[in-house]
């Protein structure tokens, strides 16, 4: 008995170990095929939408990164293209496309990059944000990046984090090189209200920061030693390849439809004070965002409109200076990416394809 | 129906079960090794080689094992290690410290009893996950909240355990012990501890685990070095199968500690073997 049980054993763990050697074959994650063959859209007006209920996976929720898909809603340019949009939010962008969780999402550049690399079976479909603020404070009284030394700093919310290289480049460039001081970097996690948190509270000696930090940050006495902007790919919409393969004309109407919504936002162009401000502020209240404290301002930049291109930029060269910027390593735009339909949709709403050359310079 | 079944099975010989029970401690260990192994080959099969699953969510063995070897390469694989591992006993030892001198107490009065262990019960019973961002706060960054996370993920079942072990110490030898003049150290010493052993190992082994799950939930926020912040930073850049690899460490290193303390508790404790 003792001796057939040990032989079913035997046989078992023989034929596991046979198998186990035999699927070697580990398939290749980053792509290494060629270049990716452009989708061929024809000429005029796209078809029907194919899928007509679009659901936009975010990061979080955010009153104005995030906001045009419920104005483009609320405006009707959805409509106009046959489609409804469900904005849901999603821990990994990413993976919620790639497992079709969402049909498209909204991920930073970086965080792009890296899922493209790894397989996960997604694509850059167009720009979000093309361009990125780079705002700093320090504690009170600090005037110089030696005054750091000995602190903790925080350079992004949580390690691994590409944004982290690309912010300690920028205080590079501003004068504020933490290289050969004896800073630690920590990292409070990903949410910037808790990073201003351990600021006034002087946890922290130095934190990047947003708008919507800013009037706590000025209360406490915060020293803000840099404010630059750069034309950095801030976000990206993402798709998943198989979802885009079956609903071409979706894809590019979705980005008409979100194109119109970023240029009524912006309108009358980026840089100046937005026209249309107090609609779209009111559209933000009906969707239960606070807007007490941006109805109070009055400044070009109170939409976020300087870090949107209404034309959705992206091409190769964001692409390069994305992995420039946040040390990744290359990857040949050419094999991952079809910007056809981006192109299609800016086409169809005689829109360049380049980067808009406004000079912005904080108000 | 029933009848012939019963007989038929009878006459097969012993059930499985009991044939299973009857097998020698080698036998049942290569049993469960070749459970293991068709487990992992199942998986290498479904999502190495048929990819059922995409890999990147969930890497097959092979891969993982591949991303075991490209930490080792990168060198950094022993900074992480031996900052979780410091941490780890730091936080385990101190709560081992804490917990059994306040376990004897709490099991020895009753008052003691009645005043920490509602408190002790409602701590345990609050997701360590809830004193992650409280913890930051309090000891800033660094080593610190995370040893203290680790302390309060193993002192309570430390605690709770050579509590509950104390009282269930036999009356009959407490009075004898007392009827031979024994005095409290001495109790303390001969009687309750010897009978409470069973317990702390218990509570020892449930605390492993607890600082465990502690050490990385304080680890994932908050540091840059650890194994916690290491699968953080190979999730984050889509390297999952570093990311298994590191929590696979992190799974050996907790049955590891689970098992040597068993194994100090039957060595330091035979009378206990049985007990556990």
């Amino acid at each position: 008995m003792r001796r057939s049980l040990a032989l079913s054993v035997a046989l078992i763990t023989g034929t596991a170990m046979i198998t186990l050697a035999a699927c070697t074959d580990v398939p290749s994650t980053a792509g290494d095929d060629g270049p990716v063959e452009a989708a061929d859209l024809g000429d005029g007006e796209p078809g029907a939408a194919e899928d007509t209920e679009i659901t936009v996976a975010i990061p979080f929720p955010d009153i104005t990164m995030y906001s045009q898909y419920v104005v483009g809603t609320e405006l009707g340019f959805y409509e106009d293209e046959g489609l409804s949009v469900e904005v849901i939010t999603a821990d990994n962008v990413n993976a919620a496309v790639s497992s079709g969780s969402a049909d498209i999402g909204v991920e930073s550049a970086g965080a792009v990059i890296e899922a493209v690399r790894a397989g996960v079976g997604v694509m850059p479909l167009a720009g979000h944000f093309c361009r990125q603020n780079f705002d700093f404070a320090v504690q009170p009284g600090v005037t110089s990046v030696d005054q750091l030394a000995g602190t903790d700093v925080v350079l992004a919310g949580t390690t691994g984090d590409p944004a982290e290289f690309q912010r300690q480049r920028v205080l590079k460039e501003e004068g504020w090189d933490l290289d050969g001081v004896d800073v630690d970097i920590v990292y409070p996690g990903p949410d910037s209200a808790t990073w201003r948190e351990f600021f006034v509270t002087d946890r922290v000696s130095l934190i990047p920061f947003y708008g919507d930090d800013r009037p706590a940050l000025d209360e406490y006495g915060a020293n803000i030693v840099i404010e630059a902007l750069r034309p950095w790919a801030n976000d990206l919409h993402v798709v998943g390849k198989g979802w885009l393969e079956d609903n071409p004309n979706s894809a590019v109407r979705f980005l008409r439809a979100t194109m119109k919504s970023l240029e009524h936002i912006v309108a009358p162009g980026v840089g100046e004070v937005p026209e249309n401000k107090d609609e779209i502020l009111d559209i933000y209240a009906a969707n239960d965002f606070e807007v007490d404290e941006l109805r109070a301002q009055d400044h070009p930049w109170i939409l976020d409109g300087h870090l949107a291109c209404p034309n959705l930029y992206f091409d190769e060269e964001a692409w390069d200076t994305t992995i420039e910027t946040q040390e990744l390593d290359p990857l040949p735009f050419d094999e991952h990416v079809d910007l056809s339909y981006l192109h299609k949709a800016q086409e169809l709403l005689d829109l360049d394809a380049a980067m808009p050359s406004e000079e912005l310079v904080y108000p | 129906m029933t009848t012939v079944t019963t007989a038929s099975s009878r006459a097969a010989g012993p059930s499985l079960a009991a044939r299973l029970a009857a097998l020698d401690p080698w036998q049942k260990a290569l049993i469960v090794l070749g459970e293991v192994l068709v487990v992992l080959a199942l998986w290498q099969l479904l999502v190495g080689s048929w990819r059922v699953i995409n890999p990147i969510f969930l890497p097959p063995p092979l891969s993982i094992l591949e991303g075991f070897d490209e930490l080792l390469a990168s060198g950094q694989l022993g900074e992480h290690v031996l900052t979780s591992i410091r941490s780890w006993l730091t936080g385990f030892g101190l709560a081992t410290l804490i917990g059994v001198p306040l376990g004897l107490l709490m099991g020895s009065s009753l008052a003691v009893d009645r005043v920490v262990g509602p408190m002790a019960w409602t701590i345990y019973a609050t997701p360590m996950l809830a004193y992650q961002p409280l913890a930051l706060a309090w000891f800033g960054f660094g080593t610190g909240p995370v040893v203290f996370l680790v302390v309060m993920g193993a002192l309570f079942p430390i605690l709770l355990n050579v509590s509950a072990g104390m009282r269930t110490t036999s009356p009959s030898l407490v009075n004898a012990a007392r009827v031979y003049g024994g005095r409290r150290l001495q109790l303390y010493r001969k009687v309750f501890l010897p009978s409470t052993v069973a317990f702390l190992i218990a509570g020892m082994r449930q605390g492993a685990v607890m600082a465990t799950i502690a050490l990385m939930v304080a680890e994932l926020a908050g540091t840059s070095t650890g194994m916690g912040a290491l699968i953080v930073r190979t999730a984050n850049s889509y390297q999952t199968d570093q990311s298994f690899a590191a929590i696979a460490m992190v799974v050996l290193w907790s049955v590891g500690m689970t098992q040597l303390i068993g194994g100090v508790g039957r060595w330091v404790a035979p009378w206990t073997k049985g007990a556990r």
